[in-house]
């Protein structure tokens, strides 16, 4: 039971971030087709976003099943959302840094010939880096393998 | 049951408490990012690969063709799709003037992106040699100020067809009568002074129909909505010098009002971008749509059209001159 648990929220979390990936993509996909561009108009960058999103999932399903036996269940927890977090706010936060309204780096980037949809896979991966390294360190914060941890009870 | 839940260590109830904080924080940002996300035109897009006969239209005293577009100064890929709609637009039944109603460059300044948001997305058209009136927006960079950093963005826009920040032009049957509505809107005295412009430019006009070009709206169910100031000077002048026609943009939809006291009110500002509208009372159809406007005016009949990026046409209206003494 507990093994089925730790298994469903792993891919809960997953999941969630397949979503934080997905999300600046489907917004500007779900734009596109109100404004009323020809249908896929705005598609490539949603299927790009899945691919990215769909490749990290897996990996933070294995790492999580792995880590709630390595560090425990509410460590690996922890550290999971926090990466999560990291991940969200980066995969939407990077794209203005990028093409933001008022430095437009991404333009400068692609008038120098790199293909939109690299553009776009290096930001997500970017993002996606950083949240597996947030992830990483706060779950090595929590777990410092030499010396035990002093417990205080929950209050 | 105190003892039932799992004791935390004082690591765990800090980076979990930091997490739910976060979550919080997170949640709101992205609500704000993605809201912003879907209102600009951020992911650069590809200029339009079309090729156009140049000179192919006809304007003759009696019959004039042209195309209005709004806030179309992104270089993005939606403004690339309405530029390329334009272009097809002029394959199929050629216009030699592209009315603009301001915000034509955004994310910088224009003498910097001047290239990448009006020459890359309209080529085609300057390549055809139709002609740029623009009524300058709010993000148009003081152009027309006599500041030396924009002399070469308005050398070019002179010789495209805007000599300056207000003016007026003839095509055919129709006057247009560009006006500076940021000046105006910013200073009351320069308010008063394109007031007065106006009124004499107005009451010297003699083609069948008049039609002002602004970039702030004298009325909207936009976001940005009327404009209070345009609406207490403007709007009585354009009243009694019975104007048939008003385009603005400013907010970026498509709407077009029922005559008030006499005067058809378009705002067509989905060049690029898209904000909601909510249709008032006076609106006869409010779309959050890209778009642009196609006209066609004899002396007897101006017909219009709002024509979407996939170019369906999303409206069409007819107007009749007025009757003037």
């Amino acid at each position: 039971m507990r093994g089925r648990v730790e298994a469903a929220l792993a891919v809960l979390i997953a999941v969630a971030h397949v979503a934080a990936l997905v999300a600046p993509a489907a917004v500007l996909a779900v734009t596109a087709d109100k404004g009323g561009l020809p249908r896929f108009g705005g598609y490539d960058l949603l299927a790009a976003s899945v691919v990215v999103g769909v490749v990290h999932a897996v990996v933070v399903a294995v790492r999580l099943r792995r880590a709630q036996r390595e560090v425990g269940l509410t460590n690996a927890l922890i550290a999971g959302l926090d990466g999560l977090l990291v991940v969200a706010l980066l995969a939407s936060g990077l794209l203005f840094l990028v093409l933001g309204a008022q430095g437009p780096f991404g333009m400068v980037l692609l008038n120098a010939g790199m293909p939109l949809l690299v553009l776009w896979g290096v930001v997500q991966v970017v993002a996606v880096l950083l949240g597996e390294a947030a992830q990483h360190a706060v779950a090595r914060w929590l777990d410092p393998a030499p010396e035990p941890e002093r417990t205080v009870d929950r209050v | 049951m105190a003892d039932q839940l799992p004791r935390l260590t004082r690591r765990q109830l800090l980076a979990g408490g930091f997490g739910l904080l976060a979550a919080g924080a997170t949640g709101l940002l992205l609500d704000r990012a993605w809201t912003q996300l879907g209102r600009e035109d951020l992911i650069p897009g590809e200029p339009p690969a079309v090729s156009l006969e140049p000179g192919a239209w006809t304007t003759s005293p009696d019959e004039v063709a042209f195309a209005v577009i709004g806030d179309n100064g992104s270089g993005g890929r939606q403004a690339m799709a309405v530029a390329r709609q334009l272009a097809l637009s002029y394959q199929r039944e050629p216009f030699g003037l592209l009315s603009m109603l301001g915000d034509i460059v955004y994310y910088g300044p224009i003498e910097r992106r001047f290239a990448e948001v009006f020459l890359a997305p309209l080529g085609p058209l300057v390549d055809a040699g139709v002609s740029f009136e623009v009524a300058l927006g709010n993000h148009d960079n003081d152009l027309f100020l006599g500041h030396d950093r924009f002399a070469e963005v308005e050398r070019e826009l002179e010789l495209l067809g805007t000599p300056s920040r207000f003016f007026t032009t003839t095509h055919g049957p129709v006057d247009l009568f560009y006006l500076d509505t940021v000046a105006m809107v910013r200073d009351e005295q320069e308010a008063d002074r394109q007031v007065a412009w106006i009124d004499e430019a107005l009451a010297a006009a003699s083609s069948p129909w008049r039609v002002v070009c602004l970039h702030h709206p004298v009325h909207s169910s936009g976001r940005h909505g009327p404009t209070a100031l345009l609406r207490e000077r403007l709007e009585p002048v354009l009243v009694d010098h019975r104007v048939d026609l008003v385009l603005a943009g400013h907010d970026h939809h498509y709407e077009r009002t029922q005559p008030i006291d006499g005067i058809t009110h378009v705002v067509s500002g989905g060049g690029c971008k898209l904000t909601g509208v909510q249709p008032r009372d006076f609106s006869v159809v409010a779309l959050s749509r890209l778009q642009f406007l196609r006209v066609h005016a004899t002396r007897d009949e101006l017909v219009a059209r709002c024509v979407g990026v996939d170019g369906e046409v999303l409206d069409s209206f007819a107007l009749q001159p007025r009757a003037r003494s």
